[in-house]
């Protein structure tokens, strides 16, 4: 019995069960919805291979992370290709599949948040996304980049100062429009 | 800008702020899927030879039991869905449901809110992590803010050996829009893969800026609220004082229902019977001359019907009571004026309809169906024995009536001539229907709408037909319970599209591809014009 609980098999599950939805948020984070879940099932499916390295907890969620940032890269690469061919193929007067969705809601901000994230160079973006979405210590951080602690309070520092630059004036070049109905609702 | 700020600007800008709202995206499926490319390339093996059977084995088996479990707590499939013919004998070849008929099946019944026979369109265990609509607290927000799905059009894309992909677009009124005489906002779309008769991968595009939703809608209401509501919006608002993310509370959303009613102007939906014009939203309760005349009965339980309009739209004939308490048929303007009641029938008349010149009204009695010349106020008797007929209608022509005959096992559309000739079947056992009733004409006769079943198909479920005796072709998720029609004014004038209602409301249905929109809370509707509806309240 005490066998069956430790086997593999059932290691995965725990760890699976544990950390699908943790996962899958990362690569949410990262790429289209429809790609997130295809590149969560092949973390997992990369875990399995090598369930007999991966640490116990609190250490097997920082490890996921750091197989599921070379699926995602992967995944994004061979988009760009696929992108590519698609243009090719548009050219060619063939249709383009369907396009996945934006999942919530995002204001204008958000999206300019996002979009001045994009341009950090890909390190620096993975590092604060790691930083504040996954809102992992920075310790952790540096393990899963590979880093040095102070390498990494430095990055940090350095893309909040870039952030700033581009995001600070250019924050308050998109306030929201007069209402056309206020009046209405507003009696 | 300090530190601090970007931090939390980012935080905000977070995508998924809680990984627990992707809880019902299920990975097995796509495991398989994997599994299955990657047995078909040989160059990149999965493990090596030796360790090949078990740890494959381990994986599908590992992500199924804790993917049942995760399914077991969040997602509540049926076993069958009603909708669905699964449990009756199979269709024939040509009637199974092509995949744009089973895209708009579940685009229907997801619009309709009818959760439980929309998931029965999804292959258990399907992909749809893009899918937020199925969300149970997205899905809440959305009921809450009045979210109304009109489905434009689906249309098949690439497919290959297996599965085929269907987008299906839409335009939607939220945070009602309709009511303010904006939108509808379209762009969004669902896009499906569909294998077999089911679903297996299902995301969701839900555009709201580049159709002026964000700006003309959701902005201008983020602003109202927070100076009229600051407290409120601080409920309603997950990011607040940013004002992009709704919170989905309890508390939240029955803030956002009241708020979002009173910015629109809180015209409350009439209590009694109403004219709803579709292309404004206006609603104007029936002239009080009508509704004090009117028979407070509902007629459903008799399978009859309230109102007609005739073809000028000038009039309406209804189900008035008469001196004795008996159900009679009256007459008056749309407008309320000159109202009079026109039939003296010994028993109960009711379920009118007028003749394309509107001199006449067909209606029902328990002895069968009579046809009333209007002015002379003489009635002559055109159908039965055997008695039960029921929902007259004009044919275009204003020669007959069509009518559902009960038959002598089942019922069937017939059509009679007015002058009291024998009855001919119009659509029965011959045309492949074990059952049919609720008979419709299109205006121009060559189509012809009813609720049925095929023999020894399941039903009832909604029908069209066209009247040379092809045979009849299934709307699909539509059926008894949420689309009965009154076929004294089911079609639009210009045929493009017929209403009914039932368990969802009122829908409005587009005859070229069965797309259903629901349009109004009632129990029943006719048409008055192609853009005008009367419901009944209640």
């Amino acid at each position: 019995m005490m066998e069956e609980l430790s086997s593999p098999e059932r290691r995965f599950e725990m760890l699976y069960a544990e950390h699908r939805l943790e996962v899958l948020a990362y690569c949410t984070r990262r790429m289209r919805a429809a790609e997130a879940s295809d590149a969560c099932s092949e973390t997992f499916l990369m875990a399995w291979r090598r369930i007999d390295d991966i640490p116990p907890p609190p250490g097997a969620l920082p490890y996921l992370y750091g197989i599921a940032r070379r699926v995602v890269a992967n995944h994004l690469r061979t988009l760009r290709r696929a992108s590519r061919l698609e243009k090719k193929l548009q050219s060619l007067g063939v249709a383009p599949p369907p396009e996945p969705s934006a999942l919530v809601l995002q204001s204008f901000r958000n999206r300019e948040v996002i979009a001045a994230l994009q341009r950090l160079k890909p390190k620096d973006r993975e590092i604060v996304m790691l930083y504040t979405w996954e809102a992992l210590p920075r310790q952790t951080i540096a393990e899963i980049m590979g880093m040095t602690r102070s390498a990494i309070d430095q990055r940090i520092h350095r893309s909040y100062q870039r952030l700033a630059r581009t995001l600070g004036p250019g924050q308050q070049a998109h306030p929201l429009p007069s209402p056309p109905i206020a009046e209405k609702g507003g009696r | 800008m300090t530190h601090d700020q970007i931090d939390r600007m980012i935080r905000q800008a977070n995508p998924v702020p809680d990984p627990t709202a992707l809880e019902t995206v299920d990975v097995a499926v796509l495991a398989l899927e994997k599994q299955r490319r990657t047995e078909m390339q040989t160059d990149q093996p999965l493990v090596v030879d030796q360790g090949k059977e078990k740890p494959k084995r381990g994986v599908l088996i590992g992500i199924a039991a804790a993917v049942g479990v995760l399914i077991g707590l969040v997602l509540v499939l049926p076993p069958t869905d009603p909708l669905r013919p699964t449990d009756s004998p199979p269709l024939a070849d040509d009637q199974t449901p092509s995949p744009v008929e089973i895209a708009v099946g579940f685009v229907n019944a997801y619009g309709l809110s009818d959760l439980d026979s929309a998931a029965g369109f999804l292959l258990y265990g399907s992909d749809r992590s893009a899918f937020v609509g199925e969300r149970r607290p997205y899905r809440d927000f959305l009921e809450s803010i009045g979210f109304v799905l009109i489905l434009d059009s689906c249309e098949g894309g690439r497919s290959d050996d297996l599965s085929e992909r269907v987008r299906c677009t839409f335009d939607y009124h939220a945070l009602r829009s309709a009511e303010m005489g904006l939108g509808p906002y379209g762009g969004s779309y669902f896009d499906l893969t569909i294998r077999g008769e089911q679903i297996i991968s299902i995301s969701e595009h839900f555009e709201y800026e580049s159709n002026g939703f964000s700006r003309q809608m959701w902005e201008p209401f983020a602003v109202w609220v927070a100076d009229n509501y600051p407290e409120d919006a601080a409920v309603m608002y997950a990011d607040w004082p940013n004002q992009s993310l709704q919170a989905t509370t309890d508390e939240s959303l029955s803030l956002w229902e009241q708020r979002s009613i009173e910015y629109a102007g809180g015209t409350p939906v009439p209590e009694v019977d109403y004219v709803l014009d579709l292309n404004t939203g206006e609603m104007t309760p029936l002239p009080p001359a009508i509704l004090n005349s009117v028979s407070p009965e509902s007629l459903a339980t008799r399978g009859g019907y309230r109102y007609a309009a005739s073809s000028d739209r000038s009039m309406l004939a209804y189900v008035g009571t008469g001196g004795d308490g008996s159900l009679q048929i009256s007459v008056a303007g749309i407008d309320g004026a000159s109202v009079r009641q026109v039939t003296s029938h010994p028993t109960d008349a009711f379920s009118p309809a007028w003749s394309p010149d509107g001199t006449m009204i067909a209606y029902e009695a328990s002895e069968g169906l009579f046809v009333l010349d209007v002015d002379i106020g003489v009635s002559a008797q055109v159908t039965g024995p055997p008695p039960g007929s029921s929902g007259p209608q004009f044919t275009p022509d204003g020669s007959s009536l069509l009518y559902t005959s009960p038959g002598h096992d089942n019922a069937r559309l017939m059509t009679v001539p007015i002058d009291g000739e024998s009855s001919t079947v119009l659509v029965g056992p011959e045309q492949g229907m074990g059952h049919a009733g609720q008979g419709s004409l299109s205006p121009d006769g060559s189509l012809v709408t009813m609720m049925g079943n095929k023999i020894d198909g399941p039903g009832a479920l909604r029908f069209l037909a066209a009247t040379d005796g092809s045979e009849p072709r299934n709307l699909f998720g539509l059926r008894s319970g949420n689309c009965r029609s009154n076929p004294a004014g089911t079609w639009t004038p210009d045929g493009s599209r017929i209403v009914c209602a039932g368990e969802s409301g009122v829908l409005v249905v587009l005859v070229a591809d069965g797309a259903a929109s629901r349009v109004a809370e009632g129990r029943a509707a006719i048409w008055l014009d192609d853009h005008t509806l009367l419901i009944e309240a209640g």
